[in-house]
């Protein structure tokens, strides 16, 4: 086995793997980003007239749209090959099942049984392919009552009940300011296709792999899940969700507060007596640690609306950066709600960890990426390529790695195929 | 060959965890790895973490610990001492993976490094999830769920924009820890598979800060390409510019989310304005200019608003499941807002066999547990058996593991090392 290595000279642990990736918007893109970023060879399969959503999602380099300027395409695509293709041409299906035939992986998130009208279900992918690792991510997934029922990540994180479990009591929930399940699910994916292969490799054999995104959602509400099936009780009840405090007030004080600045907040958590003296010395309340309310860490939780008051009213004079440093320095665990701004150019951990790459993209210009978040002793990640233009790994896919003549290549592209 | 029937059955895993990486062991185990939790004699304190069954608080009746640690076994180690660090020694010159999660390198401080580890067992895979890795200005910071999701990002998308001065909201339930779980799950199995190739162990400092980090979808490419930070909407997606609310109360108490509206063709447009018609007047929708919100993508805040308002009133008239399921048949992916238990009552769950019944063979009495987050249809998710009293295992693992005999065993637990 041979690997191709990062620019480091690391190798990349999943050189060798080739996937035909047929997803689109966040969720699949995400699986097959970390495949990309650790060596496999993606190629992104997509149609011109409707390419991936996220093309036309801004923000848009310089502000100005297109379909090669979406930066949250480029940061979710990068590592990856494009082919354009036409499907609904028989030709296009030729070339997509010969591509198959040399492929690893296929994974797509369509709605399901979209590749079933396709007449490519896993039964015919393995007439094409006889170990092929299929993987399809849905909303609901392939089988049971709702399997025709389609979510995106906010639908399908409303339905796993993570979008109830955040916000104050008797208000809306504040749920997820974005689409959080698209990054689990895509990591359900990813997990997914690594054991596949690992399988394979034992046995030879591959395999049909099918999730639902809601389903993913609901296996991180586990430990809920089994309060209402063990004890018959729901989360729904009165202080769920418990804001930023502790769930069950196991802790006190466990709060967000507010900083001096412009939207500057802090996150503290005070976990035993000890923690709180060093608390309260950090930030100058020795009247705080010495009062009969706050003494003991039950006294705290249930004195807490008081406490909040009296903390609101010391921390909203605090810089949130100078702050966190000082009481992580006492062991308090405290942290600045660090927006991309602060992560990008401000937060020195992630600097000293190189975690922030530049890219070069033909068509807009170099920017950041954030990189993968372990660190290998003797393998590594690549960042060297950004997102792919539309289609300009067609010619090369078609031609060199499908073996196709001039001729039908040249067909082919009068027809549109690609 | 060897004979596999779960994708992990030829892999042994120490987990020593907290509840930062309880998870990754987890989902390793129900795949069929032997996970074997190494435990303090007072056991983990994940043990301790609420709710309880019938709320009896003992080291065997968290829930927490339930749901995180099924198919795992038990064994009992004071790796405090001399001899107890030898003898996890020997436990890892037979494991393939060695999951931990302590600060400040409590185990290299103890006399377990990797180097030296690696040369007894070159095979060995050492995962190792800190809140911000091994290294870096922070290497040494305390983390917690709450400042984790802080410091990574999401907090600040999530909150309240019709409560003007509330703070930004971290999300219930161990969301960020989750995170860090599964990109530890991902590096090992990937160290896993580059392994198969080449013989080759691994160390991996998986940081949970770079996992939060990278799962904020569209808020780091939206400062990377237009320096803007996004404002934070009630229960929907953080935005640069004010989007319509998302989540509207039915007539029966419930709540809808909407999402992929307008559309994205004609024909589920006219059926969303017929549907919006049964319920009010709504002809000033069926003009050309709201046409364009299909045709061309047309975003403009005036039509947005509107549009959504007459929405509102069309749910705010209806109840909630036939808001779904109608929504759902005319193909608009809305989701409605359920908690956690709620989903115990949607036979598709049930269908699809995201609970099962882990109840032993003699009992008569079902014992229902969530739940696969994947069906594969060669190598089964299964749990594989309930969580683990402490120390359960001990003579199983020590006997067969490092073929200690009976009078072994006896002068350790004398000598309080298990």
């Amino acid at each position: 086995m041979i690997f191709n290595h990062n620019d480091k000279g690391q190798p990349l642990p999943l050189s060798g793997i080739r996937i035909v990736d047929l997803t689109w918007i966040v969720a699949g893109p995400q699986t097959t980003r970390i495949f990309a970023d650790l060596g496999a060879e993606v190629i992104k399969v997509e149609y011109k007239e409707s390419p991936d959503y996220i093309r036309g999602a801004p923000p848009f380099a310089d502000g100005i749209s297109g379909i090669n300027r979406s930066g949250f395409f480029n940061n979710l695509n990068r590592n990856k090959s494009s082919l354009s293709l036409n499907v609904m041409h028989p030709d296009g299906m030729d070339v997509l099942k010969n591509l198959i035939s040399v492929s690893d992986i296929l994974i797509e998130n369509f709605s399901s049984k979209v590749l079933e009208r396709w007449g490519l279900n896993y039964e015919e992918q393995v007439k094409i392919k006889p170990d092929i690792i299929y993987l399809s991510l849905s909303g609901f997934g392939h089988s049971g009552s709702k399997q025709d029922y389609t979510t995106w990540g906010p639908t399908a994180q409303a339905l796993s009940g993570l979008t109830y479990m955040s916000g104050f009591p008797d208000e809306y929930p504040s749920g997820w300011g974005y689409s959080f399940l698209d990054h689990t699910a895509g990591y359900y994916g990813a997990i997914a296709l690594l054991l596949a292969l690992h399988h394979r490799n034992n046995m030879g054999e591959g395999q049909s792999i099918d999730i639902s995104q809601v389903e993913t959602g609901m296996a991180l509400t586990g430990t809920y899940l089994l309060d209402y099936l063990m004890n018959g009780r729901k989360y729904k009840r009165p202080g769920n969700p418990p804001g930023n405090r502790a769930r069950f007030d196991i802790v006190a004080p466990h709060n967000i507060y507010r900083c001096s600045g412009e939207d500057r907040w802090i996150s503290v958590v005070v976990s035993n007596d000890d923690e709180w003296g060093k608390f309260c010395k950090v930030i100058n309340r020795i009247d705080l640690q010495k009062n009969n309310l706050f003494i003991t860490n039950e006294l705290r939780i249930t004195n807490q609306d008081v406490l909040d008051k009296e903390l609101e009213e010391s921390l909203k004079h605090w810089d949130a950066v100078e702050l966190m440093h000082l009481l992580q320095k006492e062991g308090v665990s405290a942290g600045v709600v660090q927006n991309a701004r602060d992560r990008v150019t401000s937060d020195s951990q992630l600097k000293e960890r190189n975690y922030f790459q530049k890219i070069e993209h033909p068509e807009i210009g170099t920017y950041e990426f954030d990189g993968f978040p372990a660190k290998f002793s003797g393998i590594g990640h690549r960042m060297d390529r950004s997102s792919p233009l539309l289609g300009q790994d067609s010619k090369s896919i078609i031609s060199d790695l499908l073996g196709y003549k001039q001729e039908d290549l040249d067909r082919m592209e009068s027809e549109e195929v690609f | 060959m060897i004979n596999q029937a779960y994708a992990l059955n030829d892999v042994v895993v120490l987990d020593l965890t907290d509840e930062k990486g309880v998870y990754t062991g987890k989902l390793l185990a129900d795949m069929g790895a032997t996970v074997i939790r190494i435990e303090p004699l007072s056991g983990n304190k994940t043990r301790l973490i609420g709710p309880f069954f019938m709320d009896n608080v003992t080291e065997e009746s968290s829930l927490y610990d339930w749901y995180h640690n099924t198919s795992k076994k038990s064994i009992t180690l004071d790796i405090s001492t001399e001899k107890g660090i030898e003898i996890l020694k020997e436990l890892c010159v037979k494991a393939d993976i060695l999951l931990e999660s302590f600060d400040n390198d409590y185990l290299e401080k103890m006399g377990l490094t990797y180097q030296e580890i690696s040369k007894r067992n070159s095979k060995l895979i050492w995962t190792a999830i800190t809140g911000f890795g091994k290294t870096g200005p922070y290497s040494n910071y305390k983390t917690t769920d709450l400042v984790a999701l802080s410091l990574g990002g999401p907090v600040a998308s999530c909150g309240y924009d019709h409560l003007p001065g509330n703070p930004p909201m971290c999300p219930d339930g161990w969301a960020g820890y989750y995170t860090g779980s599964h990109y530890a799950t991902i590096s090992t199995l990937v160290a896993l598979l580059y392994r198969d190739m080449t013989n080759e162990g691994q160390y991996i400092d998986v940081s949970i800060h770079e996992a939060i980090s990278s799962s904020t979808e569209a808020a780091l490419p939206m400062y990377i390409y237009q320096n803007a930070v996004p404002l934070r909407q009630t229960g929907r997606h953080h935005s640069i510019n004010p989007t319509p609310p998302a989540i509207y109360k039915c007539k029966d108490g419930g709540m809808i989310h909407v999402f992929g509206t307008p559309p994205q063709d004609l024909k589920r447009w006219a059926m969303l304005l017929e549907w919006i018609q049964e319920s009010q007047d709504a002809s000033e929708l069926l003009t050309p200019k709201y046409e364009e919100m299909v045709t061309i993508r047309n975003r403009e805040p005036d039509l947005m608003f509107t549009l959504f308002s007459y929405i509102g009133h069309l749910i705010n008239s209806l109840d909630t499941e036939y808001v779904f399921n109608r929504a759902q048949s005319i193909g608009l992916p809305w989701g409605l807002i359920r908690s956690p238990e709620d989903n115990v009552a949607d036979n598709h769950f049930w269908e699809r066999g995201f609970f099962v019944d882990i109840s032993r063979e003699n009992e008569d009495t079902p014992l229902y547990f969530p739940g696969a987050p994947y069906i594969f249809n060669k190598t089964p998710w299964r749990i594989h058996a309930p969580t683990p009293q402490l120390g359960q295992d001990n003579n199983e693992i020590y006997k067969h593991m490092l073929n200690f005999t009976d009078s072994d065993i006896e002068k350790l637990k004398t000598n309080k090392i298990i």
